[in-house]
Formats: C-alpha cells, sequence, structure tokens
C-alpha cells in the first residue's frame, strides 16, 4: 500500500510542477487539462475500504495513460513543425511546461507497462487450451 | 458455384472485421455496438466455390423490434442464406449462444463462430470447442478477425455445411411447454418453420403473431401462461450456462485493465472532465499537427496559381476558379484527416461509448438516449451518416428526434470553414475557438432535442440499455480505415461538387466585369440580400459565399478565396468571426442531407422542418452572439 501511494505522490509532485509551469506560461486552457489529469491522481488518494488497493492502482495506470497522450501531442506538435522548414517558417519551440510534461510523460510510460505487467497481470496468465484432445472443464 | 453465408450476431461482436478478412474489404468498423444498420454484401473465391457473404445488422434476439433488426429477420426468414455463421463473442459468450439456439430453431444451416479468440486467450479463457461442438451440435469455429486465426477454417467448414447439412440442437422446454408449442404449432400458416413460429407466438412477439391462421381458437394466446411464456428463455439460459460450464473455463480475474479504465474514466465526477480535457487535446492535436502541413499545401496552390497568371480568361479560369478555389478547400485534408485521427483513437480505444453513458443522464433530461448520441457522434463525419444510422434506434420517436437534429452536428465539411475562420480571426486562440464552435454544435443538438421533443414529438425515453465493449489498443490499420472512410468523402466532394462550384462562382465573379469583383454578379447578388444579413454584421462577400455554401459547406471556403483573390487577403474581425460560425453551424442542412431527411422521414414535414428550423435558429443565435458580442467589445 505503502509503494502506490508513493507512485501517486510522485506522479502528483510532476503534474503539479506541468501544471504551475503552464499557468505561468498563460496557457490556461491547456493547464485546465493538465488539472483534470491531476484530479484523477487525487482521487487516488481518496480511495478507502478492502478494495482500496486495486482501485489505487486504477487511478495511477489511467492517469500515466493521460499524461502519456498528453506528452505524446506535444512530441508530435514538435515533430510536424519541422516541415515549416519547407516553407522558412519557425519550428516549434517547446515551452518549459512542455518539457515538464514530457518528462511526466515519459516517467508514465514506466508505470504503464509496471502496472500492465504487474498489477494488473492476474487477468492475462494462464496458457489456452483449444486442444479438444486435452478436455477442458470436465 | 455460389454458397450465400449469412453473417449473424450480437452488435459488436465482430461481424463487419470478419466480413472484412473473409472478402478482403474495408467496411467501417467501430468499437460500439449499432455500427451495421444495414446489410452489407461481399464475395471471395473459395476452391471450386463463390461465397458470398452477407454482413447483418447485429441482434440480440431474432425478435425484432428496430428497423435494421427487422431487415436481419427478413432476410433470415424469407431469403434464407445457404449457411449461416453466427458470430459469438468468446469472452462473453452467453448472449450470442442465445441467438445461436434462435437460430437453429429457425432451421437455419449454422456455424458457430467464436470471434476475438486473440483477447480471450490474453485474459486466460479457455474454450473446448469439440465440447461445444457436442453439446450445440453444431459446427464450431474458433476466429480472431484481429490476427487472421481460424479464417481458412471457417471458409472450409462453409464447404462442408453447405455440402452437408448439420442436424442442429433442439431446445426440450418441458412437457407444458411442449404442448403449447404443438397446439400452436396447428394454427401456424405454412410459412417458415412452424416450431419457431409458434415459440415466438408464446414470447409474445406481434409480428410471428400475425401467421396464425384465421379458424385457430380465439382463446389460443389468452391460455399461455405467464409460466409457459418465461419458460422458453429461461430454458434456453439453463442449457446455455451448462454448456459454458462444461465446455470453456475463465481464470480468477482480480482487476481486469477494462475494470481499471472504467473505473476512473466512467467516475460521476471526474469521468466528464477527462472527457473534455481529451476533446479538447484532440482539437489541438488537430491545429498543431496539421497546421505545418496546411501552411505547406497553401504556399503550394499559391506559388502554382501565380506561375498561371490571370491576364486571360483562360488563365484566371485555371488560376482564380480551380487552383485557388479548389485547393484553398483541399489545403485544410491535413487538418480533416488529423481530427479524425484523434476521434478514430477515442472511437477504436472503445472510449467513445463510455461518453455515451456519461451523458445518458443529460440525454434522458432531453428525452433521448446515450445510444442517440452515439449515433449522431457519427455526424462528425457526415451527417447522412447519422441520419441513416438513427436505424438502429428501435424507439420511432427517438429516431425521428435524432434524424431532424443531425445537422446541427458539426460534419467534415464545416471544418475548412471553421479551419479558415479561426485562423482568420482568432489566430492566437484557434484551438478553443474551434473547441468552442464544437461545444455549441452539441448543445444546439440537445436544445433542439428538446424542442423537437417539446413541439412536435412528445413522449418520455425509453432508459439506455448498452452493452459497452472492452477497451482495447488501438489497431492502426483499423484507425487509418476509419480516418479513410470519412476522409475520402471530403476528397470526392472537392473531385466533383466543389471542382464544378468552383468554377460556376469563378465565372460569376468574372462576369460581367471581366475580372472586376466589385462588378460582378456575385457581387450584385450579395449585395442585393446583404441588407437581410446587416443585423449580423456580414459583408456582401460572406452573404454570397454563405448562398453557394447551400451547395456543400466546403464551397463557403472556395468562394471567399475567390471574391477575396486568395486565401490570405481574406480578413474579419474576432465578433464577425464567431458570428459566421455560429451561422454556418445551424444554417440549412446540404442537399445530400435532406435527401437523406426525405427518404429515412419520408415526410415532407420533417425535411421542410429541417430547412426553416434551423434556418431560423441559426440567424437567431448569430444574431445573439453578434448583439452580445457589439456590447462587451
Amino acid at each position: 500500500m505503502r509503494s502506490i501511494n508513493r507512485m501517486l505522490a510522485v506522479m502528483l509532485v510532476l503534474s503539479v510542477v506541468t501544471f504551475v509551469l503552464y499557468v505561468a506560461e498563460g496557457q490556461y486552457v491547456f493547464s485546465l487539462v493538465i488539472l483534470s489529469f491531476m484530479s484523477v491522481l487525487i482521487s487516488g488518494f481518496q480511495e478507502f475500504g478492502s478494495n482500496a488497493y486495486t482501485f489505487k492502482i486504477a487511478h495511477l495506470y489511467v492517469a500515466s495513460i493521460l499524461f502519456l497522450i498528453a506528452a505524446g501531442y506535444v512530441f508530435f506538435a514538435f515533430a510536424f513543425s519541422i516541415v515549416n522548414i519547407l516553407i522558412d517558417e519557425e519550428i516549434y519551440k517547446p515551452s518549459p511546461g512542455d518539457l515538464m510534461l514530457l518528462i511526466t510523460g515519459a516517467y508514465s510510460i514506466i508505470y504503464v507497462i509496471h502496472l500492465r505487467k504487474s498489477a494488473l497481470k492476474s487477468n492475462r496468465t494462464g496458457s489456452i487450451n483449444t486442444d479438444a484432445n486435452k478436455t477442458c472443464c470436465h | 458455384m455460389v454458397i450465400t453465408v449469412g453473417l449473424l450476431g450480437n452488435p459488436n461482436v465482430g461481424k463487419t472485421s470478419l466480413f472484412n478478412r473473409l472478402v478482403g474489404a474495408r467496411q467501417y468498423v467501430a468499437n460500439w455496438p449499432g455500427v451495421t444498420v444495414t446489410r452489407i454484401e461481399g464475395a471471395t473465391a473459395y476452391k471450386d466455390y463463390t461465397l458470398h457473404f452477407v454482413d447483418l445488422p447485429g441482434v440480440y434476439s431474432l425478435t425484432a423490434t428496430s428497423v435494421d433488426e427487422k431487415l436481419t429477420r427478413d432476410y433470415l426468414l424469407f431469403s434464407p442464406p445457404n449457411v449461416t455463421v453466427v458470430v459469438i463473442d468468446s469472452m462473453s459468450p452467453e448472449q450470442g449462444m442465445f441467438l445461436l439456439l434462435e437460430a437453429c430453431e429457425l432451421g437455419l444451416n449454422v456455424i458457430a463462430v467464436f470471434n476475438a479468440i486473440d483477447e480471450a486467450k490474453k485474459l486466460g479463457i479457455k474454450i473446448d470447442k469439440y465440447s461445444l461442438e457436442k453439446f450445440l451440435r453444431v459446427p464450431v469455429v474458433l476466429t480472431s478477425a484481429h490476427t487472421g486465426e481460424g479464417i481458412e477454417e471457417l471458409k472450409e467448414k462453409i464447404v462442408e455445411s453447405f455440402r452437408k447439412t448439420t442436424r442442429p440442437i433442439v431446445i426440450d422446454y418441458g412437457n407444458e411447454t411442449e404442448k403449447k408449442i404443438k397446439e400452436i404449432e396447428q394454427c401456424v400458416e405454412e410459412t417458415f418453420n412452424k416450431r419457431f413460429t409458434a415459440i415466438k407466438i408464446i414470447e409474445g412477439d406481434k409480428y410471428a403473431r400475425g401467421f396464425l391462421k384465421k379458424d385457430c381458437p380465439n382463446d389460443i394466446l389468452d391460455t399461455i401462461s405467464q409460466e409457459i411464456r418465461t419458460s422458453i428463455p429461461l430454458t434456453k439460459y439453463e442449457y446455455i450456462t451448462n454448456v459454458v460450464q462444461l465446455s470453456i473455463q475463465r481464470t480468477d480475474e482480480t482487476l481486469t485493465v477494462t475494470e481499471a479504465l472504467d473505473h476512473v474514466l466512467t467516475h460521476k465526477y471526474i469521468g466528464i472532465p477527462i472527457f473534455l480535457a481529451l476533446m479538447y487535446l484532440a482539437f489541438n492535436f488537430t491545429f498543431k499537427v496539421s497546421e505545418p502541413l496546411v501552411g505547406l499545401l497553401e504556399y503550394l496552390f499559391e506559388k502554382i496559381a501565380d506561375s498561371v497568371g490571370s491576364e486571360t480568361i483562360v488563365s484566371s479560369l485555371i488560376s482564380q476558379g480551380i487552383i485557388s478555389g479548389v485547393g484553398s478547400v483541399l489545403a485544410f485534408v491535413p487538418s480533416i484527416f488529423a481530427l479524425f485521427f484523434a476521434l478514430g483513437i477515442m472511437e477504436e480505444s472503445g472510449y467513445l461509448p463510455r461518453i455515451a453513458f456519461l451523458v445518458d443522464k443529460l440525454m434522458y433530461s432531453l428525452r433521448l438516449t446515450g445510444r442517440s448520441f452515439m449515433t449522431l457522434l457519427l455526424g462528425f463525419g457526415c451527417n447522412v451518416s447519422s441520419v441513416m444510422a438513427a436505424r438502429g434506434l428501435a424507439d420511432e420517436r427517438e429516431r425521428v428526434t435524432t434524424i431532424l437534429v443531425s445537422p446541427f452536428i458539426s460534419c467534415s465539411a464545416r471544418i475548412p470553414v471553421y479551419l479558415l475562420i479561426v485562423s482568420i480571426a482568432f489566430p492566437n486562440h484557434k484551438a478553443e475557438a474551434f473547441f468552442a464552435i464544437y461545444a455549441l454544435s452539441l448543445l444546439l443538438t440537445a436544445f433542439s432535442s428538446r424542442i423537437v421533443n417539446k413541439v412536435i414529438l412528445k413522449g418520455q425515453s425509453v432508459p439506455l440499455v448498452m452493452e459497452l465493449p472492452r477497451y482495447r489498443f488501438p489497431k492502426l490499420s483499423n484507425v487509418l480505415t476509419y480516418v479513410w472512410n470519412r476522409g475520402k468523402h471530403f476528397l470526392e466532394k472537392a473531385g466533383t461538387i466543389i471542382f464544378a462550384a468552383s468554377i460556376v462562382i469563378w465565372a460569376l465573379t468574372y462576369f460581367p466585369g471581366r475580372g472586376n469583383v466589385d462588378n460582378s454578379f456575385v457581387s450584385m447578388l450579395g449585395k442585393f440580400l446583404q441588407p437581410l444579413f446587416a443585423p449580423l454584421g456580414f459583408s456582401w462577400q460572406i452573404v454570397s459565399a454563405l448562398i453557394f455554401g447551400g451547395v456543400a459547406k466546403e464551397v463557403i471556403v472556395s468562394s471567399l478565396s475567390q471574391f477575396y483573390g486568395n486565401v490570405s487577403n481574406i480578413h474579419f474581425d474576432p465578433l464577425v468571426g464567431a458570428t459566421l460560425m455560429t451561422f454556418i453551424l445551424g444554417y440549412m442542412p446540404c442537399f445530400a442531407t435532406l435527401a437523406a431527411i426525405k427518404s429515412e422521414t419520408n415526410s415532407s414535414k420533417y425535411t421542410l422542418f429541417a430547412i426553416f428550423y434551423s434556418l431560423a435558429i441559426s440567424y437567431l443565435l448569430s444574431l445573439v452572439v453578434y448583439t452580445v458580442g457589439r456590447w462587451i467589445l
């Protein structure tokens, strides 16, 4: 339980920094997007009861995916802006908020892979028996 | 020799994906129920046979209520295929097996296909197909439309079944019910399978009751007790439960990925903010990713037009009419494809149906359901699609309401117009303005639903019952097919309607002033009607462009580009830009949508309503935007 809380806290800190940077840059609408993703992490701390652990994992997993999507958007915006060289326009320069979001996104990849392999592993194990000679369920 | 093969199954079990895999087609597939609302046919050669596949709209039972369900039922009853492939979801097979038993009762030559076997394997589900064959007494094939597993085996089984018809299982419903079935069978006309008709009559199917002989005892229906009526589905499900227990083994589950995602994404407090945030990201993605490519295309078209020049009539026609006119619209192709790419990922992942679930409460207050919302979302591609897809709605009032409000959903034709306006009027807040007009589109649709249900079609909605699909990692090929299916419509229009309209507009702009726009037919028309639109702050150029936009909305871009020389010469202030976007959002559906409304409602009254209501509401709303905007600014 302590480790999942710690992971949630790390993600929360990263997202708060990202949020503050976007607010400081005057990108208020985009900072609202980050805030709504942050709310997934905050509500993760509100999970109590016998299933709290698994639901905290769910919050961390979903928040990681959402930050990954947001970081992916920034990355693609930068990548496609390289075309601007052809028409003498400027390439998209990532702001400090963008860079922080990319770091958060990179960190999210670790969580997404880790949680998918370990915490949500139980429903993905077991070999399949589609061979009728090996009786399945009788 | 031709073998006709019907693809039958519950909604969203992958029938169309299987169809595409079998015949090599690229029919539109999506990760939500109710996508196929009409019959789709295709053929492939196998050995010495031509396998002619018919993809049928998804049904849960052969008792039909909606238009698309009736289509499936009528096809199976009156022109049964040589072989019927019942597609069943491997991960939740119960409902599919119920349909299979009904198909067996109808006497169809059936093959059971347990689809999405690859996903079942990932979930640790073990399926013993020989055990299933033993209990169901029909050939069973395990397939994956995703990976292609089992496809060749399915073709082989189809040929085998065609050569040698199997004797499917006959369910015994117990003495009392069987006695009643026999009794009713005597009273049923000689049509299709008598036992099937008798069972449907007992279940209360109004359509089946139409096949009762006129001379049968009057009290025959009154003597059907509730116990007999319920014994039919209960016996079937009891049998299915036993077969599933003996043939399919599921591993222990704690928290699946779908459960984890649903726990957060459908959360009652944070679900909607996440949805809005994701939509905003999708619109931002549309701009940021496509902007450089749009800039490049505009640059190329301008260079080509400049090189042709406009000194003579012919060169003016080519540079102004064709290159500038059509090119100004084509330049937005990357934006349209980028938006559909983002929406395609949301749909393919299974997230969009969750939105229907999230907004169902709101939709119910508008006397619609989340299912209508899903149908309306199809309108983001083309309004004709959402009008047609409304066939899948069982409630007639809801169906007609959905058809009438569909034109308010911003279709792809409006995207280039919005993109042009926001880039001119809101250069620093493009994504926000684009997001706002889409939000307004949904609000106007909701408001209009309320109006339609208050004034024209009174009544209450039936509650939403919808099977949520599992989340899955979006398959790139499916997303690209989605993008292409939506985007190609735009390209086709660019080569036909927009091309023709651009030439007509060029002629009206060129004559009689020989290139002087201020002394052209188009200027005369615009100036004549401009006083009507003066309260909205529209110039004569905008008025003329709006008139041409009645044919197809993209023509507005082409028109403005020609009236101003090229796109870079167009100027609006933010207030006129916002008013114009609001007007375009609602004003008059295009001709294709009007034709679809007429054919689907079979009513001139509703078609006229769609024209006049949309014109009136868009004018009023634009007036409010302009007046309030002037007051604030």
